[in-house]
């Protein structure tokens, strides 16, 4: 489902990332993990098409990082879910506006908006919340928010980088526990990640990368 | 946001303050047409024929005339309608100054609109010069040189002040675009994260751009309407004026706003 040949990124010159081939299968959790620096963000990135390798390819579904035109990008991306470590959500909007969002962007019904927005923040437990703005909520309640906001377009997989970065010990397994719970329903999970002692919780294949390399 | 609001306020500003100036001009443009219109349409062309010119040759002479292009009309004055023209003009019998009439016998022509400018003028009159029996040609061509010159300086100094208030609220639109641009890169970069095509990601800001136009155009419209309104009533109730001109500030606005905002979007979307 996703796959990475011979994989390299260079960034003015400097490797960022360096032959890097791996293989995500439909519905797998893994981990990537390596220390700060190491190119885990890169290979997100080169996921969603947000960035293109030098050297190498990158498959994702049924596009190819060589063969994928600008105007497929957005489409793929609805397949794909994205959670960063800073949330990323509009602070001059509600929980609900932030989640529905996702939909607003694909041009779905606002009746079908509403029903499923407020499915998926019950499932996550914010349905009280879904008219707060982002700011009156704790950590762990933003990055469920921002999961949500991830999962509704019902992806194929869901990218994490570093979702627990900001958060303490505690609400990480939280927020590792919710991540748990949208791989057993079938979607792909890859988790970016430094923190070694969070992954001993869930047990799962890890990738390990540093310097740019897969170690 | 807030250099981005206020960006659009001034933008907004300007529009309106520049289709004001627009419609002002438009005004303007209207009455001197009209009273340059008025001006061209008295013109008259006078020949004046050999006194001793027999009758046939007059009729001759008229058919001749009107087979010219541009002649509206024809009027012949006799030696006699002369000297009573002159007495209507002067207040004077011509008899009591000279014992036989000295006026020659002429054809007063009126030219057809479009043709009443110096250059068409003197061609025509060209024309009339080559006719037999004709004499003399007289016409107003001092007054036609100077409208026609300054005309065209006016006209030209008109569009060139329209075009550049114009686009000095075309740069003001287009920038107040690229710092809401940049004061919204958050929610742009979360849009594409989610999937948004870039002809969604780009939507509101060119209608924002429609709109900052359009308003503008309203509040011109507005400003103008009240203009007219007061010139009319207090000082000039003949002002000519049309409904059009509102219309074309709206559509100007419309268009300003939609152009420069998708210049605007081109060149500064890629860059957040
Ligand atoms: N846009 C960029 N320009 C220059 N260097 C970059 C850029 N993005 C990432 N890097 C460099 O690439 C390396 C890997 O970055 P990243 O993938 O973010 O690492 P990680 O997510 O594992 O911490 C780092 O050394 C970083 O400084
Ligand atoms: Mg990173």
């Amino acid at each position: 489902m996703i796959e990475f040949y011979n994989v390299n990124v260079q960034i003015d010159g400097k490797y960022i990332l360096r032959e890097v081939s791996l293989r995500i299968l439909k519905g797998e959790f893994v981990y990537l993990i390596g220390p700060s620096g190491a190119g885990k963000s890169t290979i997100l990135r080169l996921i969603y098409f947000d960035l293109f390798p030098q050297a190498g390819t990158v498959i994702v579904d049924k596009y190819s990082s060589a063969k994928i035109r600008r105007k497929d990008i957005p489409y793929i991306r609805r397949k794909i879910g994205v959670v960063f470590q800073d949330f990323k959500l509009l602070t001059d909007r509600t929980v609900y506006e932030n989640v529905a969002l996702a939909l607003r962007v694909t041009g779905v019904k606002s009746s079908e908006i509403k029903r499923r927005v407020m499915r998926i923040l019950t499932e996550m437990g914010l349905s009280q919340k879904r008219n707060h703005y982002p700011q009156e909520l704790s950590g762990g309640e933003q990055q469920r928010v921002a999961i949500a906001r991830a999962v509704i377009n019902e992806p194929f997989i869901v990218l994490a980088d570093e979702p627990t970065g900001n958060l303490d010990p505690r609400t990480s397994l939280e927020i590792l526990e919710t991540l748990e719970r949208i791989n057993k329903k079938g979607t792909a999970v890859l988790m970016a990640t430094h923190n070694y002692d969070l992954i001993r919780k869930f047990k799962h294949r890890t990738i390990k990368i540093n310097r740019g390399m897969i170690v | 946001m807030k250099r981005a609001r206020l960006a659009t306020v001034i933008a907004v500003t300007s529009v309106s303050l520049a289709l004001l100036l627009i419609g002002l001009f438009g005004i303007f443009y209207l009455n001197m047409d009209r009273w340059i219109g008025r001006l061209r349409a008295k013109m008259e062309i006078e020949v004046f024929l050999d006194p001793t010119v027999k009758q046939e040759k007059i009729d001759q002479l008229r058919k001749s005339i009107q087979q010219i292009e541009g002649i509206e009309s024809v009027q012949f004055i006799s030696k006699e309608k002369a000297a009573k023209r002159f007495k209507q003009e002067f207040g004077q019998d011509i008899f009591d100054i000279i014992e036989n009439n000295p006026l020659p016998p002429s054809f007063v022509i009126h030219l057809k609109k479009g043709y009443r400018t110096y250059m068409r003028v003197s061609a025509i009159s060209g024309q009339l010069q080559k006719l037999d029996a004709v004499d003399e040609i007289v016409f107003q061509k001092q007054l036609l040189q100077i409208v026609d010159r300054y005309i065209q300086i006016v006209y030209l100094g008109t569009i060139l002040i329209g075009l550049m208030i114009t686009f000095i609220a075309f740069v003001l639109i287009y920038n107040t675009i690229r710092l809401t641009i940049y004061a919204r890169k958050d929610i742009i970069s979360i849009m594409r994260l989610v999937g948004a095509t870039e002809r969604f990601v780009r939507r509101p800001f060119v209608v924002e751009g429609m709109a900052q136009g359009l308003i503008g155009a309203a509040i011109a419209s507005i400003l103008l309407f009240y203009f007219i309104k007061f010139v009319k009533t207090f000082i000039y109730p003949y002002l000519a004026t049309t409904p059009y001109l509102f219309l074309i500030l709206l559509g100007l606005g419309w268009l300003l706003g939609m152009i420069s905002s998708r210049l605007s979007v081109g060149k500064h979307l890629q860059n957040v």
